[in-house]
């Protein structure tokens, strides 16, 4: 089937191509930005890690609801 | 503004929402769970003036442990109003359930939904002061517990009778319109989860929580055979005839505020449409219920369902064609109903544009199926042990939203600065402790906290039950706010101001 319109147009667009007067940050800067915060974040996944998931999944099991 | 004189083709978009959470008792073994058990725990930490009066109101830690259901054993238990916030509070099928304060606009709803969440959090730390060693209350702020039980976070939206009648009895076209715009919202609504449910096809990771769920495309039952489009029709404003609440049972919970305020507030717009009969009638998905599961469990976006005019599109094609709708009809008309339309409409496209181009880094403080992929794909890198499959993948998915900021991993992201603030922390504090003062709500909680307890022998949404001693006598005395949009701060406060006076007074 023929791609929609839409469908074509949406691969066009790129990030940033809004005029919001003030220079973004540029796609390296915010890259690495995001990876330094998702970084400074781990520490949680460690902790969780270190858990006892089993009891805790074993635990969970909710009521059907709405 | 009384309900009389609104305009029906542009009625403010006035929000409610309820949503239920997970919450059991790790190390404590129960056949069946311990969900009853934890809900009673959190509501009794939780003041508020009892919906079916009585004289009294529940007092924190009044919960007995082991002496049974202190609220019976209906469906629907223990509501409670808060006279802090005109919110309420209650249980339901074992979830402790939370009911935001009526707000008009999306930011509001996104800052009232976390405020209700930090009442709930308070409610946990005083539960489990009350629990002996080994064992923790437990609360998740999403949607299904991996074994297919799923539960709602439920939106309410003020329309016209008109626009109820069209969606859900007379055109057709406008239901296939919002379940398309429902559906394809995924994309910024998902909360994102591990594997798959309810005999779903498996998959590693899926965008939205509710999707595997969803089994028909419209119906007023929402607790089996879940409807993408609910038809329960109950408008909550007493005799105003021409006003109707659309409830709405088909997303995620998120906990990113921009997730939160684009879920509502595109669903603010989409409706505004609707409404306005100004909607682009050729769009809609030809089997709806198969799109739900397609594009859930397509996380690249790449998915393409089939149309209703034989095309075919991306969510994210779907996404695109409603907002350019909902740009032009803004340019001619404008979105009177929308409070903020023009800021809705910027997030929204950007956010649109982002997905387009994949960037995931700038929307990985925006989008709650966003962030929790990348958390987990960190797990995964990390720990070459581990696969989609292993049962601590569940774990993360699951902990991500932990109401304990210790333990919950959105929380983690939230302080190191990755996620986005689209409400202020200002607006979050407000709303823990007063009303909106632009709805009904602020009038209800000023007279929850004026009225004495043992006088209040009923109370819900439209309406408070009074009964007063006069002369000797009692007389029951009924409160109407069948005006959602009135009894504001600014039109009953005098009444407020004016008894202080006379009470300082005598």
């Amino acid at each position: 089937m023929k791609d929609r319109q839409h469908d074509s147009d949406e691969r066009q667009r790129t990030p940033g191509s809004e005029d919001t007067g003030a220079a973004p940050p540029t796609g390296e800067d915010r890259q690495e930005r995001v990876r330094r915060l998702l970084e400074a974040g781990d520490d949680a996944i460690r902790r969780a890690l270190s858990r006892n998931s089993d009891e805790f999944l074993s635990h969970n099991r909710q009521q059907g609801g709405q | 503004m009384h309900p009389d004189r609104i305009d029906s083709r542009n009625v403010p978009k006035l929000v409610g929402a309820d949503f239920e959470l997970a919450n059991f008792i790790q190390g404590l073994e129960r056949a069946g769970g311990t969900g009853h058990d934890a809900s009673e725990a959190l509501l009794a930490e939780i003041e508020g003036v009892p919906a079916s009066g009585g004289g009294r109101t529940y007092t924190a830690g009044s919960y007995v442990w082991g002496a049974g259901s202190a609220y019976g054993w209906s469906q629907d238990q223990g509501r409670k109003f808060l006279a802090t916030n005109g919110g309420c509070a209650y249980i339901d099928l074992d979830h402790l359930e939370l009911c935001i304060p009526e707000v008009r606009s999306a930011f509001d709803h996104a800052a009232a939904s976390m405020a209700m969440l930090r009442i709930a959090r308070r409610a946990q730390v005083a539960a489990n002061e009350h629990l002996p060693e080994g064992q923790s209350l437990q609360v998740l702020v999403n949607n299904s517990d991996g074994r297919s039980n799923s539960y709602g976070s439920h939106l309410n939206f003020l329309v016209s009778r008109d626009a109820w009648d069209d969606i859900l009895e007379r055109r057709p076209h406008y239901l296939q319109f919002l379940a398309a715009h429902q559906l394809s919202s995924m994309i910024y609504s998902g909360q994102g989860k591990v594997g798959s449910e309810n005999d779903r096809p498996d998959v590693a990771y899926q965008i939205s929580q509710r999707a595997d769920f969803i089994e028909t495309t419209t119906g007023t039952q929402t607790t089996y055979r879940r409807p993408i489009v609910n038809s329960r029709d109950e408008n909550l404003c007493g005799k105003a005839d021409g006003l109707a609440r659309l409830h709405v049972i088909f997303f995620d919970n998120t906990l990113c505020s921009g997730a939160s305020v684009l879920k509502v507030g595109a669903m603010q717009i989409v409706l505004a449409l609707l409404e306005a009969q100004a909607i682009d009638g050729t769009l809609g998905i030809d089997v709806p219920v198969a799109a739900s599961v397609t594009w859930s469990h397509d996380p690249t976006l790449q998915a393409k369902v089939r149309l209703v005019d034989g095309g075919e599109a991306t969510a994210l094609g779907v996404q695109r064609r409603i907002l350019e709708t909902a740009q032009k009809h803004h340019a001619t008309r404008g979105l009177p109903g929308v409070p903020r339309a023009d800021e809705i409409l910027a997030l929204w496209e950007d956010t649109l544009d982002k997905l387009a181009a994949r960037d995931f880094d700038a929307l990985v403080g925006r989008l709650d199926w966003v962030l929790k992929q990348q958390i987990l794909e960190r797990a995964l890198e990390a720990d070459a042990d581990l696969s989609w499959k292993a049962p601590q993948l569940e774990y993360l998915n699951q902990i991500y939203s932990s109401l304990d900021p210790a333990e919950g991993l959105y929380w983690s992201y939230a302080r190191a600065g990755l996620v986005e603030d689209w409400v202020s922390e200002e607006a979050v504090t407000r709303f823990e402790h007063e009303p909106p003062e632009d709805t009904r709500a602020w009038t209800r909680a000023r007279l929850l906290r004026h009225v004495p307890a043992e006088s209040i022998e009923k109370v819900d949404w439209d309406h408070i039950r009074l009964s007063v001693d006069e002369r000797g006598f009692r007389r029951h005395v009924e409160v109407r706010l069948d005006d959602p949009l009135g009894f504001t701060r600014e039109h009953t406060a005098h009444l407020f101001d004016e008894g202080a006076t006379q009470r300082s007074n005598s």
